[in-house]
């Protein structure tokens, strides 16, 4: 088992994302809904805050992901598997890194 | 594959991947950009209306820091009900008319009439008043009103209005030095291109040129200001 370990790595980062997913269902609700839990003044620097570190760990999760399917698998494993969980978990990370810098008026 | 070229492939395919996101964000980037000058001179109050709680933290997100950054003060308003906020907007707009020569509003909320709010205060202070802009529905016509109030310029869309998009590329061109014209011209462009990529993606369910004739935004006033200019 510990020999294809690697391999659940990819799919464990695609599936890490419906984490933001979550965040960003529940988020709004929390801060505005009938019965707000966040304070508003909280509101801006938990959720940068949360989507930040959704954004790198999903990205520090799909490099591992890719980089480990690269040097331990053959290549017709690794490149579908590439394709089919780490682009996706990729592009969704950077889109929550982008957005990320937007708000921070970094870019 | 070697491990060398292994992390390079891993580490480069997000990067392009960021590219592609940015590119297909449509607008350029401000890396390391400065707040024009006059930063001291110049106040802000913007004020979201009543909607669905996903609206209110996306626009809170993207406006607020906005603000902080470019003005000397700001103040930004959720409201919870219809007409709510009205006393703390009204004190808050008179705090910053008596302490700032330039203050600028930014109206997010459907179809709405703030000008209300706006026309006890004193002639003095609404001379202070420097650029509107509302992203209500149909609200384009009360850009003489405001000016007729003492704003120097306003900015408005004509019919049912997707907004949004238009706001997230006026405020982030105008706000980087812009003039209210080249910022128009920029929101506009990157509206059209949104509502292209919306046509595209539904497979011509949203019609974008339909789109941009209920959406397409202009400008009354002075069309040459620009955020640094902070003599009303």
């Amino acid at each position: 088992m510990k020999r294809y370990a690697h391999l659940l790595l990819a799919p464990a980062a695609l599936l890490f994302q419906t984490l933001p997913g979550a965040f960003l269902y529940f988020a709004p609700t929390l801060a505005f809904g009938k019965k707000p839990i966040m304070p508003e003044s909280w509101v801006w620097s938990v959720s940068v805050m949360s989507l930040a570190l959704f954004a790198l760990a999903g990205l520090a999760l799909a490099c591992a992901a890719s980089y480990l399917l690269l040097t331990r698998s053959r290549r017709f494993v690794a490149i579908p598997l590439i394709f089919l969980c780490c682009v996706p978990a990729w592009l969704l990370s950077v889109f929550y890194l982008h957005g990320v810098l937007v708000f921070l008026v970094w870019v | 594959m070697r491990p060398g070229k292994a992390l390079a492939v891993s580490l480069l395919l997000p990067c392009l991947l960021y590219g592609s996101v940015v590119l297909l964000a449509g607008d350029r980037l401000f890396v390391f950009s400065k707040t024009p000058p006059g930063r001291e001179s110049r106040a802000a109050l913007a004020i979201r209306d009543d909607v669905i709680p996903f609206f209110k933290w996306g626009t809170l997100l993207f406006t607020r820091q906005y603000l902080r950054k470019h003005y000397a003060e700001s103040w930004y308003f959720t409201q919870a009900s219809k007409g709510d906020c009205r006393e703390e907007f009204a004190s808050a707009l008179k705090q910053a008319l008596e302490n700032y020569p330039a203050v600028d509003l930014y109206l997010l909320a459907h179809t709405n009439h703030y000008i209300r709010w706006v026309k006890d205060l004193p002639e003095e202070l609404r001379s202070r008043i420097r650029f509107v802009y509302n992203t209500g529905c149909h609200n384009e016509p009360q850009g003489k009103d405001w000016l007729a109030l003492g704003a120097d310029a306003y900015i408005g869309h004509p019919g049912v209005s997707e907004s949004p998009f238009f706001y997230f590329f006026l405020l982030r061109h105008w706000l980087h030095g812009a003039t209210l014209e080249e910022a128009l011209a920029l929101g506009n462009d990157g509206m059209h291109l949104k509502f292209r990529q919306l046509e595209w993606t539904t497979f011509g369910r949203f019609q974008a040129e339909a789109l941009m004739k209920e959406s397409r935004a202009s400008v009354v006033g002075d069309v040459g200001l620009r955020l640094g200019d902070t003599a009303p």
